[in-house]
């Protein structure tokens, strides 16, 4: 089969997701080195779930997930991931070095990366501020950075442009599309048909559980 | 250790946090200069003073507890937890990390709490016009290691709590809870508990209950002396077999659930059910056997103590008697066998010419040995004379089974 799948970072295999009374699937896609998946549809149609899922925050009702060739469960967490969830997950008071300083120290990683990625970000100004006096955008930055610290192969976002004005738009879009020229692959839920374009991604169109769309490369 | 002390020190960070530990240390100051404001005729010294034994240590601990389920549920209400895991720490990893985060913040809170006894203890002591020169206490034990002693408590109260926040995983709810479970260590519950046996009885069931037997017993968690060994070696381990069992629970309701909770019908739920009845299993335990549950109680806690407390039948009581008489030259009429002392002999002299403090509750090590202190003043000289009064229970009360005392300090000068 030349579809792609076997150089897959990430590679679902019969998926069902179940949040509350929510349920859909089963779906299969995969994501190749370098490519980027968008989840496209509606508010409620499941896209954050099936992200969610896919990270092992949530229990999958059946189905195989590999990522980096490794299997991801609600027991096993991924490797080799970065995330800009819909939730910052900073502590507020703190600032956002510190907070950088927080997630290296927790996961027992080296702090080396957090000054350049600031600098990336464009949060070198701002990096002793607590986190609680940054903008929208500036958060965004931030969680970025967070996503970016240990050089992940892939990168899970859900809705990264809501609440940004148009600049932080575009500044969003050029490091992404920067990391995936790098070879970052990028999984990607969204509603902004736009920033899905600019991003040259492949759709799975989502509406009430069901999916169409380009599930394989 | 290091990941547990710079997480802590974030915690900590936090203004609520910041707010609820002046809190804690206002009340253990106020705590302080009130409790020793009585005593101070003692005029002990300052570390006697500040690691005396009272009830006021279990602010600490309830602080402790509070404090830890505070940083265990903030870890899971900001979310960090879902970071956490795509970083690649695993459920596991995570909650032993909040439970090691929590230990180290209550042993700081042990610690805050230590700094404002002696501060406290400083206060009181200048306020009294006494000197800070250290003097033996005479009276007052030193329990040394009772200072290392509460911080190791402290640290398993705020890792409990911690416990119970990524158990809970909501901050408020987490603390509330650890108010429920260790706030039967503040001394007015043990007076309403007095009217309501059952509480007595579910008390050490509780995390704070078996805490504090694990504490005050022989074989606790350190081998005790001085006043706070006030428990038989054999509680210890029903102490520690209670609290490891709610550990156990809390536990497993935190570690066997995704990192974020989807269904009302999920195995978390239905592992928080499980836990809430293990709860109810062991109210229900501790409602059966009664005598057992009694049995694991400090002395002071104990209802038959309360009960006789609230009809002025207690040792303290007996002895408070004992003195009235012999201060008036009257013979202590069933107290002690007849014609068993002489009320006019220079050894009582004191008691009927001197300004006496008897007890109190937290300087006896047990209800059978009551200290009571005399002080007379002849023009400028200060004697002070310490009785211990031994007793034996008599059918509901006490009987007054020996008496020692000696000559203390002599002061000459005035003291102020």
């Amino acid at each position: 089969m030349d579809d792609g799948t076997d150089s897959a970072i990430v590679r679902a295999t019969g998926i069902v997701v179940e949040r509350g009374s929510f349920r859909a699937g089963p779906v299969s896609f995969s994501i190749s080195e370098g490519e980027a998946l968008a989840l496209v549809g509606p508010n409620g149609s499941g896209k954050s779930t099936l992200l969610l899922t896919t990270l092992g925050l949530l229990r999958r009702v059946a189905g195989s997930l590999e990522i980096n060739g490794r299997p991801v469960s609600h027991r096993e967490p991924p490797r080799g991931v970065g995330a800009l969830l819909s939730w910052p997950g900073f502590y507020d008071w703190l600032s956002g070095s510190r907070n950088l300083i927080l997630a290296c120290e927790g996961n027992r990683m080296a702090q080396g990366r957090i000054g350049p990625l600031l600098d990336e970000v464009g949060l070198s100004a701002a990096e002793h501020r607590p986190v609680s006096t940054y903008s929208t955008g500036m958060t965004k930055r931030l969680e970025l950075a967070r996503a970016l610290l240990f050089d992940p192969a892939v990168l899970i976002l859900d809705e990264p442009t809501s609440g940004l004005d148009d600049g932080a738009w575009e500044w969003l879009a050029d490091s992404l599309e920067a990391r995936r020229s790098d070879g970052c692959s990028l999984l990607v839920a969204t509603h902004d048909h736009e920033f899905v374009e600019r991003l040259g991604a492949r759709n799975i169109r989502m509406n009430s559980g069901k999916f169409e769309g380009d599930l394989l490369p | 250790m290091i990941l547990a002390l710079r997480e802590a020190r974030a915690v900590l960070g936090r203004r609520a946090i910041r707010l609820a530990l002046v809190v804690t240390v206002l009340a253990v100051l106020i705590g302080t200069t009130r409790v020793y404001s009585g005593t101070l005729d003692l005029s002990p010294s300052l570390f006697a003073l500040a690691t005396s034994d009272d009830q006021s240590r279990y602010i600490a601990l309830i602080a402790a507890a509070m404090l830890g389920a505070e940083a265990g549920g903030l870890w899971h209400s900001t979310l960090r937890s879902s970071y956490s895991w795509v970083a690649g720490s695993s459920i596991t990893q995570q909650t032993l990390q909040r439970v090691s985060t929590g230990f180290v913040l209550g042993v700081l809170c042990g610690i805050i709490y230590w700094l404002s006894r002696v501060v406290g203890s400083v206060i009181t002591i200048i306020g009294s016009g006494h000197d800070l020169v250290l003097r033996d206490a005479g009276l007052v034990p030193i329990d040394s290691s009772a200072v290392w002693r509460l911080l190791v408590a402290c640290g398993l109260a705020a890792a409990t709590g911690a416990l119970i926040g990524t158990a809970t995983r909501r901050p408020l709810a987490a603390v509330a809870g650890s108010f429920v479970l260790f706030g039967s260590l503040l001394p007015i519950v043990g007076s309403f508990a007095a009217r309501v046996p059952a509480i007595v009885s579910i008390q050490s069931f509780a995390p704070g209950g078996a805490l504090t037997t694990l504490l005050e017993s022989n074989a606790g968690i350190s081998k005790a002396s001085g006043l706070i060994a006030l428990r038989s070696p054999r509680s210890a381990f029903g102490g520690a077999a209670v609290l490891l069992s709610w550990c156990a629970v809390l536990w497993v309701v935190s570690t066997f659930d995704t990192v974020l909770r989807s269904s009302s019908t999920s195995v978390s739920s239905r592992l928080r059910h499980t836990g809430l009845a293990g709860v109810g299993v062991i109210v229900a335990i501790a409602l059966v056997l009664p005598p057992l549950a009694r049995e694991a109680l400090p002395w002071h806690l104990q209802p038959s103590w309360l009960e006789a407390k609230s009809r002025h039948a207690s040792s303290i009581d007996v002895v408070k008697s004992f003195v009235a008489s012999v201060s008036h030259g009257r013979y202590p009429v069933g107290l002690v066998p007849p014609k068993g002392i002489d009320v006019s002999d220079p050894f009582w002299a004191p008691l009927i010419q001197g300004a006496v403090v008897i007890g109190p509750q937290r300087e006896m090590s047990s209800p059978s040995s009551v200290p009571v202190v005399a002080t007379v003043r002849t023009g400028s000289r200060h004697t002070t004379v310490g009785y211990s009064f031994d007793l034996e229970p008599q059918g509901r009360s006490w009987r007054l089974r020996k008496v020692n005392g000696a000559v203390l300090r002599v002061v000459n000068g005035h003291t102020g």
